[in-house]
């Protein structure tokens, strides 16, 4: 199965030794001219640098030091509780699957490490895969997301989700409905502050905008095993509509506040929305 | 009072309770709840809906354990009349009325006898009168009490057409009859005009004692005496003047009516040969003076689980409605 190829970039300097992408702290085989430095602190004779050499009053040599560029790890947090099991015009899981794999295919491919944490009531095992260069578990991640009926009954995982990050800064994909208090959403963005988060909300579109336009109806939600009878009708769906507009707008404010707007997928996974919103 | 013709049913009203506690509606999935604002109206009809299921579950077991209303009285206002209807039923209310036919032996079914114009008229002049309350008397021999005092025209009317047939019994005991109608009243609050109706040809004698009798009553009740005179074929009738010995051998009727004349008290008589007789008996009762009459009507008893059954149909129907407008999927 061929997955949809995305890009992503990250403004500020990787950590990791490893080589790859991106731009890094690391010295080393880069492009990238860090500073000068004597031969016998930077033991390069390659990098021999005559002008520099011949400018220095303390007459040593001196070797240019440049800057590698690094490879970081791709994570993906996912919201795993009850209300993800949505299915509007397309599984919510489905999406993430899709994402899911298009993602991993990708960060493999751009050289970076890729990692998923599931989250519901707890982190388990089951949804656990430490950042690995593993071409293939990414993929097979995704197919265990797509057949998989999240039933977790909250999201509160989310919040020790930053423990199986490891050490280094990542790039973090925070993936859920973010149908939650507001209070734990500004937790959870806290927890994850050290790393690039990218929220990614997904919304159906037949959640809040094509509703239906009349009659009865007993909605039950999983997460919480409540259920209530709505007459739909045009002002209950208007209410319904700004109601989501509404909580759009504050999640948008929330995740300004610390540092990133969020992506949007509305309408399925799309490789080049993502793409457009790391270069659009 | 109510009741139930098969209360063992009534055990199963716990079930009433299943609507109201039990979540079972097919569901349709969303993703949460609290993202969907609080909406009054939806809430109205959740709980509608459920009491509607409960009261149409309650209409039923009702209707099954058979609720019926038991036969009760009911105090009812009315404004009229008393008339108590004493109807003649001798043998001579069989023959032939005075211009009806002039054959010399009729054959019964061939002419209008005296009987059945009487009823005629009674009938014409009960359905004129509907705010007015009769009762009705038989008498020949002994008098017979057919209907108490009832203002229900359907019972008036059968009553009054009924015994239009042949078959009087020769004996015609007016007194008897007069002194048992008035006796009716004995005892009864005096709420409106009196009236005994006496429909008769009048072939009777009364004696001293007897005369005397109907006079006390007539006064003791304070009751008006109408007599709609029924002339028999040959007969002079009341009021051609003959002298007494000669009404005593051929019309003893004209003694009768000379005797109410006389007596001083309410009284008028009517022929039932003048058209507009009965337009005057009418006429007259209406100028007498009439008090609201309060009195117990007695309502039969009621089988009510049809309306049972009728009002959880109601319901049911309402019901079908939420559900066919139930929606299966959310798009």
């Amino acid at each position: 199965m061929t997955t949809a190829e995305l890009h992503y970039k990250i403004d500020w300097r990787a950590s990791g030794h490893y080589p790859g992408h991106h731009a890094s702290m690391q010295k080393g085989g880069g492009l990238q001219f860090r500073n000068h430095a004597a031969l016998i602190n930077a033991p390069d004779p390659r990098r021999f640098d005559v002008h520099a050499s011949l400018r220095d009053p303390f007459e040593q040599v001196q070797v240019r030091v440049y800057r590698q560029t690094s490879a970081i790890p791709v994570y993906v947090i996912a919201d795993l509780s009850a209300s993800m099991s949505f299915v509007g015009a397309s599984a919510k899981m489905h999406v993430m699957a899709d994402f899911v794999a298009g993602l991993s295919d990708s960060a493999t491919r751009t050289g970076d490490r890729f990692g998923f944490v599931g989250c519901a009531e707890a982190t388990s095992d089951e949804w656990l895969l430490p950042a690995t260069m593993n071409r293939a578990a990414g993929a097979e991640l995704a197919e265990r997301l797509r057949a998989y009926q999240p039933r977790g009954l909250s999201s509160q995982a989310l919040l020790s989700a930053a423990d199986s990050l490891g050490g280094r800064r990542a790039l973090v994909f925070l993936v859920s409905d973010f149908h939650f208090p507001a209070p734990l959403l500004a937790q959870v963005l806290s927890a994850l502050a050290y790393h690039d988060v990218v929220p990614v909300m997904l919304w159906d579109r037949h959640e809040h905008e094509r509703l239906p336009r009349f009659g009865l109806v007993r909605v039950f939600d999983h997460e919480t095993h409540g259920s209530r009878l709505l007459l739909m009708r045009p002002g209950l769906r208007r209410r319904i509509q700004e109601r989501f507009a509404v909580q759009r707008k504050q999640l948008f404010d929330v995740f300004a506040q610390h540092g990133r707007l969020p992506l949007l997928m509305e309408d399925g996974f799309d490789a080049d929305e993502v793409t457009r919103y790391f270069f659009g | 009072m109510y009741g139930f013709v098969d209360p063992l049913a009534l055990l199963l009203l716990p079930l009433a309770v299943i609507p109201l506690v039990a979540r079972n509606q097919s569901t349709v999935a969303y993703s949460s709840l609290a993202m969907l604002p609080p909406d009054r109206g939806s809430d109205i009809i959740d709980w509608a809906l459920r009491v509607l299921a409960a009261l149409s579950l309650i209409a039923i077991i009702v209707g099954i354990a058979g609720l019926f209303r038991s036969e009760q009285s009911v105090p009812r206002i009315g404004q009229g009349a008393q008339t108590v209807i004493l109807i003649d039923s001798s043998g001579s209310m069989d023959t032939g009325f005075a211009d009806a036919n002039k054959a010399r032996v009729a054959k019964w079914g061939t002419y209008i006898s005296k009987g059945q114009i009487a009823r005629q008229l009674l009938a014409q002049f009960a359905e004129q009168r509907p705010q007015d309350m009769f009762a009705l008397f038989l008498f020949s021999g002994n008098p017979i009490p057919v209907l108490p005092l009832t203002a229900k025209q359907d019972v008036i009317q059968a009553a009054i057409s009924a015994g239009t047939i042949e078959r009087g019994l020769a004996s015609t005991d007016l007194g008897t009859g007069l002194i048992r109608s008035l006796n009716f009243f004995e005892g009864k609050p005096f709420t409106g005009s009196r009236i005994v109706m006496l429909v008769s040809d009048g072939a009777a004698q009364l004696t001293i004692p007897v005369q005397d009798q109907i006079r006390n009553l007539l006064e003791k009740h304070r009751v008006t005496l109408y007599w709609i005179y029924l002339r028999s074929w040959n007969s002079p009738g009341l009021f051609k003047t003959i002298d007494v010995e000669t009404a005593k051998q051929t019309a003893p009727e004209q003694l009768v009516h000379k005797f109410f004349a006389e007596m001083g008290l309410p009284y008028r008589a009517f022929s039932a040969e003048n058209p507009k007789s009965l337009q005057e008996a009418i006429a007259a009762v209406d100028q007498l003076q009439n008090l609201p009459i309060r009195y117990m009507d007695i309502v039969p008893k009621q089988d009510l689980s049809g309306r049972c059954f009728a009002v959880a149909l109601m319901l049911l129907a309402a019901l079908t409605a939420a559900k066919l407008s139930e929606l299966q999927r959310w798009h």
